[in-house]
């Protein structure tokens, strides 16, 4: 019977009926999970169930396999900070719906703690760069990530500059040579913690790779659909930027 | 199942009703049939028969086009742009606003995948070429769909030669701090002026 406390991010909100909902979270310990929250639309809780929003909740389920009922409060209201700026909140909207392509129930402890920390710095400069860093973590930790670590010719460590759309394994400059062209191109900051990107084009670079494992691999993979919010938010980033 | 258990099935799939003060409800209905129940009959029949959604607008009213679209001494060249009727409603009991409207329909949310397509875009767009509208004022929920589609509605008018603005969003009149939710303390805090 389960029942227990854990922080959870908020990704989806479905309206049940007039005050109640049907919440999806990422929780810390708990993985992927859904709730019936009563209430999620009263007055009392108002601003609470949006996406994005951290939340100390509690699950309580007669059966493992109910859905069960969720009861929250408040912690960080990450939405709030990005209401008003359309760049941010559409890179909130994407990490949360890539978020709910997470199978249901298994916990990712460093997930749930690098999507805090891309939340946190989200109003803040170089959140661009903090959501493609994210994204590649993404799809890192749901198993379609490049492997970055290493030049799959040489078995150089710096100056990886490519990587296979096929293989997935990263290239050197020198030996990428007349395959560059094929080969999709990794933004230098991608490669650092905290490095910021030269140019609008280089951001470019880095969601179009992530994006193409995202489509290419993990979508085909899991039998799933890129999410609206991800697709909206590389037509933006090619029309604005 | 007989007509009144029927009657009470039907009040209680209404919103704000369930099965105890449907029940209630009708009891009430059938004690007072002559002032009122048979008025609230004949009020609803005449809703149902006579009441259509404005092609303009998209207001609901008896006639087409409703009345704010057709009173000559609202702003025609300022229009209020809403999610639903309900929040149309809301803004002229307030009695402030005397432009006119547009309800979208709905909102785009990119986390569910309601994309522009659903919403009444193209009827706003066609009234902005039309009828010599100046300012839109995006009257959405401050919520992330809400705020979503009104970023969406400025980038698609922005060259449109009108302005555009937003209701304000923070701490709401008569409010104290000490009851607030963190997230109207931050927005309140970073829309300061």
């Amino acid at each position: 019977m389960p029942d227990w406390n854990d922080a959870g991010l908020v990704l989806r909100v479905v309206k049940q009926s007039e005050r109640n909902a049907v919440v999806t979270f990422f929780t810390q310990n708990n993985g992927r999970t859904s709730g019936l929250c009563k209430g999620a639309f009263s007055k009392t809780n108002t601003g609470v169930f949006e996406t994005g929003n951290l939340l100390r909740i509690r699950k309580t389920a007669r059966l493992e396999e109910h859905l069960g009922t969720v009861s929250a409060d408040l912690v960080t209201a990450y939405a709030a900070d990005v209401l008003n700026d359309a760049d941010r909140l559409l890179l909130l909207s994407s990490a949360c719906a890539l978020l709910t392509m997470l199978p249901e129930s298994e916990p990712d402890e460093a997930l749930f703690t690098k999507t805090v920390s891309f939340l946190t710095v989200l109003p803040f400069d170089g959140f661009w760069e903090a959501y493609a860093r994210w994204e590649l973590f993404f799809l890192t930790a749901i198993g379609f990530g490049p492997d970055l670590s290493v030049c799959a010719l040489t078995g150089r460590k710096d100056g990886l500059a490519y990587v296979s759309p096929k293989t997935g394994r990263a290239v050197c400059a020198e030996a990428a040579g007349v395959w560059k062209d094929r080969l999709l191109p990794i933004p230098a900051f991608l490669m650092t913690d905290d490095g910021l990107a030269g140019n609008a084009d280089e951001i470019k670079k880095a969601l179009a790779l992530t994006g193409f494992f995202l489509e290419n691999h993990a979508a085909k993979t899991l039998d799933c659909r890129i999410p609206f919010a991800r697709k909206r938010l590389f037509e933006r980033i090619m029309v604005k930027r | 199942m007989n007509e009144i258990d029927t009657l009470i099935r039907l009040f209680s799939r209404l919103p704000g009703f369930g099965a105890r003060s449907a029940r209630r409800t009708v009891l009430y209905l059938i004690k007072k049939r002559e002032t009122q129940f048979l008025p609230l009959i004949s009020a609803m029949t005449s809703v149902a028969e006579h009441i259509s959604v404005c092609p303009v607008c998209g207001n609901f009213d008896s006639q087409t086009p409703c009345a704010v679209c057709r009173d000559v001494k609202r702003d025609p060249t300022t229009v209020c742009v809403v999610q639903d009727v309900a929040d149309l409603w809301a803004i002229e009991r307030s009695g402030y606003f005397k432009g006119k409207y547009h309800v979208l329909g709905g909102l785009l949310s990119p986390i569910d995948g309601t994309g522009p397509d659903e919403l009444k875009l193209p009827v706003l767009e066609k009234r902005i070429r039309d009828e010599g509208i100046k300012e839109l004022i995006l009257a959405l929920p401050a919520t992330v769909d809400g705020q979503t589609t009104g970023h969406y509605i400025t980038e698609l008018f922005q060259n449109a030669g009108i302005r555009i603005s937003s209701l304000a969003q923070g701490i709401p009149v008569g409010g104290e701090l000490d009851y607030m939710d963190d997230g109207t303390i931050r927005t309140a805090l970073a829309s300061r002026r």
